[in-house]
């Protein structure tokens, strides 16, 4: 991956988050993509990077609508159900977007986020779980937590270049 | 939403008969079951030697990438195969990362992809 120094975008941005709740429907990981994608390139990021930031994103989307809710690709939620939706924040920092994916479903697994032998993976053609993969690959962190009464919490952080000013905590 | 397009259409070549799909828009965790339904009714005709034509195709996740292993795997398993053309030069920087562009070929054209067929 490459790296970047901090640009007057990244500088001028820095502090500010964008928020953004959607269904955890599948027809929304589009509206995600977008929201990501153009999040990235205000930041600083190139082209490619921000390419990069917003698969991670979708594969992590993707994960919690279909493995998380357990909702099929194009599945709709019944009328009331607010409570299944994912939560977004994308914070600017100095050098780095913190991505914060927060859902309330059933707990994750923190052994899918293990280290995968992609060679074997792809030997056996697998159809499922490159995700997790993509996502270890394109970010430079990627943590998790499940808190009782809140839900799933990913973190996600990619770096516009080693940093040097923390972030300030990124909390819902 | 531009969702994903698929159109398929059956060419005789001088390897036989060869199905070409032509997809454009966003191949995701939301559109990827259309193209499996498509290869699914196509593996079912006994249509072993696919062609995806991905020129104009935007955007790939995982779930396309994993749609492409497997179906290889299936094709090959009946004397068939799978090849990819025009394949976009953003899709192909995640196609390299996963170690895809070692299992499966990738062809600038349609009649190249035609040619490789044994």
């Amino acid at each position: 991956m490459s790296t970047r120094s901090p640009s007057k975008k990244a500088a001028s941005v820095s502090g500010k988050c964008v928020q953004l709740r959607v269904p955890a429907e599948t027809e929304y990981l589009e509206l995600i993509r977008q929201v990501v994608h153009g999040v990235a390139l205000r930041m600083g990021f190139g082209p490619q990077e921000a390419a990069e930031v917003e698969m991670s994103v979708d594969e992590a989307c993707t994960n919690v609508i279909v493995h998380a809710y357990g909702r099929q690709p194009g599945q709709k939620l019944a009328p009331g159900s607010v409570d299944d939706a994912i939560d977004l924040q994308l914070v600017f920092c100095p050098e780095k977007i913190v991505i914060l994916i927060l859902d309330r479903a059933k707990p994750f697994t923190p052994e899918d986020l293990g280290e995968m032998e992609i060679k074997q993976h792809l030997a056996q053609r697998k159809a499922h779980g490159l995700g997790i993969y993509i996502i270890k690959r394109f970010m430079h962190e990627v943590k998790y937590s499940y808190r009782p009464g809140r839900g799933n919490e990913l973190q996600l952080v990619r770096y516009l270049k080693t940093p040097h000013t923390p972030c300030a905590e990124v909390r819902p | 939403m531009i969702g994903l397009n698929l159109k398929c259409e059956s060419t005789k070549t001088d390897r036989g008969d060869v199905d070409v799909v032509a997809m454009e828009g966003y191949l995701d965790g939301h559109t990827a079951p259309k193209l499996m339904r498509l290869i699914d009714d196509l593996i079912s005709q006994k249509h072993y030697r696919l062609v995806l034509d991905m020129s104009r195709l935007e955007y790939m996740s995982s779930a396309g990438f994993g749609i492409l292993a497997a179906t290889q795997k299936r094709t090959q398993a009946q004397g068939g195969d799978l090849k990819v053309v025009n394949l976009p030069e953003k899709i192909r920087r995640t196609f390299v990362t996963l170690g895809l562009e070692n299992i499966i070929e990738t062809h600038a054209t349609r009649e190249d992809a035609f040619a490789a067929f044994r």
